[in-house]
């Protein structure tokens, strides 16, 4: 028999150092864990999210009453009740404190999207029921997109009989992606979508992520349309050239990110004919160099994502330039390309490696200086 | 065997009132939390899905989530090498998990999320002792990970009575029938986190339960169980301080976007 050893060291990052409680204040942006009290009972804030009051049992006894009844500077209870004294402020979540004048609420790195009126959601059909869809939004409960509230192919505008009922299947069915709009927040936490204008519809072909939606950043529009530069082929040497390729993005609120080319994006707004009846007017290189530019924009975007990097139009498109400024640079520098980095794919049966410039995006290292350049260029810019 | 207790050190070196090494992992995969916990050479994984849907239409409850638990060991998980297949009606794991479940139901602010289903799955990659204390403590961190609203951070310790001595935190070679094994399942007194306190907070926050669970391996007089309960919550909620530790440097290591 071996006594138990310890467990051998990680390489992680070492959070207990950084961990040290704050000091005899609370601030905006302090680290708090559940349970903390982050404000004592005389404190007169408004709970938010992440922040609860807790309620002191003990306070309901004779002797409080008349001790209050005698102090007439004593804080007029919350609740409105006599005997019972508001409790200190705790926090519920794992966060920053932010405290807005009254207000005090808690920040999670990472939670479920919880709706705001207003915001544009990407989301997947998960259920087609009678006069509605259910989609999945990434929250706490699907969210619901009623009949009334899309769009009829065509354009035209009536009211929505049986028929648009019985044809809710040819509009829209299961494992579609729409993008949509959140039109209420109901008591219990379900989402009422509805599509309007023409920035709304279902989407075409392209890809789907999900990332938790504290690193997409609240902006006005979430709809980008971005010009990537043109590549042919994943390990071959790479033409210069001007040309460039639309490629659309959708940031919606609630984490999910659809990514794809700008094509499919303006042909499914509005639930028009499908993305495939147009594929037959491109050749196959176009459709390569297309979706080589499509995985790029997603691959970095996982990039920004893993080392916590915020994402929006203007961190994205730096990546995607800094990520074509590292390629042609690795090209000229084989050497040093084969020195730094392994990700190298051996096809070839001489022995020569061959590179996938998309597919070593996702390596740790060069995710991590990826997002190390596109701070600096953010940086100098503002 | 070699002694259990000899010299003021125990069989596997530390003295009677050391824990082993913690050790987190935060994992970003389809889970909304994952964390790989190591209290020595324990380990195990935990991940919560959720607040989601039920996915069986009319499982939710209208006043609050419901809170589901999936304990599994891998044949391989004991360090004595031991292989054992575990079934799915196991009563160990089933007893486990249902216990998991009525702890968090108490922690967690079901109310927030009505009609909701909460996920955990907990594996057990290597067993060496206070197997349930980890699994409740790795529950208590992905929870916390996954941006669920929770009372306070849970924390649970196993502690043994070998004559006059409690030994905290017990390992494999501890676990046997000669030494009395107690788990408490704990929270911590949040005062001594923050300071905001007064004397009268104090004394009332020390005086409010704060135990929700306990196992107990075998029977043994009130006089000497409520030491043990003693050393047993002061080991939780010292344990409780130092995942508290990992959760804020990992807030503070996280970018900054204001």
């Amino acid at each position: 028999m071996y006594p138990a050893i310890a467990a051998p060291e990680r390489h992680s990052v070492d959070y207990v150092s950084q961990g040290q409680p704050e000091g005899p204040s609370i601030q905006q942006g302090s680290a708090v864990v559940p349970g903390e009290i982050v404000f004592s009972s005389v404190a007169s804030l408004i709970t938010g999210h992440g922040t609860y009051r807790s309620v002191d049992a003990s306070s309901t006894n004779i002797g409080e009453d008349l001790s209050s009844a005698v102090n007439p500077d004593t804080l007029a209870s919350v609740n409105g009740d006599p005997g019972i004294q508001a409790g200190n402020i705790h926090t519920s979540l794992t966060g920053r404190v932010r405290i807005v004048n009254k207000l005090v609420y808690v920040e999670p790195p990472k939670a479920r999207y919880f709706g705001n009126v207003g915001d544009t959601v990407v989301g997947r059909i998960v259920e087609v029921e009678q006069r509605r869809w259910r989609v999945d939004v990434n929250s706490a409960l699907l969210a619901n997109l009623a009949l009334a509230n899309v769009k009829l192919p065509g354009g035209e505008l009536r009211r929505k009989s049986e028929d648009d009922e019985r044809a809710m299947r040819s509009f829209m069915k299961e494992g579609d992606l729409i993008v949509a709009e959140v039109h209420e927040v109901y008591k219990d936490g379900t989402l009422q979508l509805h599509m309007p204008g023409t920035r709304t519809g279902k989407l075409g072909g392209g890809c789907l992520l999900r990332i938790p939606p504290s690193l997409i950043k609240r902006q006005k529009i979430h709809r980008h349309r971005l010009a990537i530069p043109r590549m042919d082929t994943l390990d071959g040497p790479i033409t210069i050239s001007n040309e460039v390729i639309s490629v659309g993005l959708i940031l919606g609120c609630n984490g999910y990110i659809w990514t794809g080319p700008a094509r499919a994006m303006d042909i499914g707004l509005g639930l028009s004919a499908p993305v495939e009846a147009d594929l037959n007017t491109a050749n196959e290189s176009e459709l390569l160099a297309e979706r080589i530019a499509v995985c790029r924009v997603r691959n970095c975007i996982l990039a920004l994502t893993h080392n916590g990097m915020p994402v929006w139009e203007t961190s994205v498109l730096t990546a995607c330039e800094a990520s074509w400024s590292a390629d042609q640079q690795n090209d000229d520098d084989d050497d040093e390309y084969q020195l730094e980095f392994e990700t190298s794919i051996n096809n070839d049966s001489s022995g020569s490696k061959s590179r996938n410039r998309i597919a070593r995006l996702l390596h740790p290292e060069v995710a991590r200086r990826l997002v190390t350049l596109v701070q600096a260029k953010l940086k100098s810019d503002y | 065997m070699a002694e259990i207790f000899y010299n003021g050190r125990r069989v596997d070196g530390r003295r009677p009132n050391e824990i082993r090494r913690v050790d987190c992992q935060f994992g970003s995969g389809y889970s909304d939390g994952i964390v790989f916990l190591h209290q020595g050479n324990t380990k195990v994984i935990a991940s919560v899905v959720g607040p989601h849907a039920p996915r069986v239409k009319g499982d939710g409850t209208p006043d609050g989530a419901t809170i589901t638990c999936q304990f599994t060991k891998p044949p391989f998980a004991s360090t004595s090498g031991e292989r054992r297949k575990l079934s799915s009606k196991d009563r160990s794991a089933n007893d486990f998990a249902t216990a998991i479940e009525e702890i968090f139901s108490c922690v967690i602010r079901t109310e927030k999320y009505p009609m909701s289903q909460i996920d955990i799955f907990l594996e057990v990659i290597q067993s060496d002792g206070s197997e349930f204390a980890c699994a409740v403590n790795a529950t208590t961190l992905a929870l916390t990970d996954a941006g669920i609203e929770m009372d306070c951070l849970v924390s649970a310790a196993t502690v043994g009575l070998w004559g006059s001595h409690v030994f905290a935190d017990l390992c494999r070679f501890e676990e046997n029938p000669r030494i009395s094994q107690l788990t408490v399942v704990c929270l911590p007194n949040v005062h001594l986190l923050s300071g905001v306190n007064t004397e009268e907070q104090i004394g009332q926050w020390k005086s409010q339960p704060q135990i929700l669970h306990t196992r107990l391996s075998s029977w043994l007089p009130v006089e000497r169980l409520q030491p043990l309960i003693t050393e047993a919550v002061k080991v939780a909620q010292t344990l409780q301080k130092e995942f508290s530790y990992w959760l804020r440097g990992r807030v503070r290591s996280g970018f900054i976007t204001r």
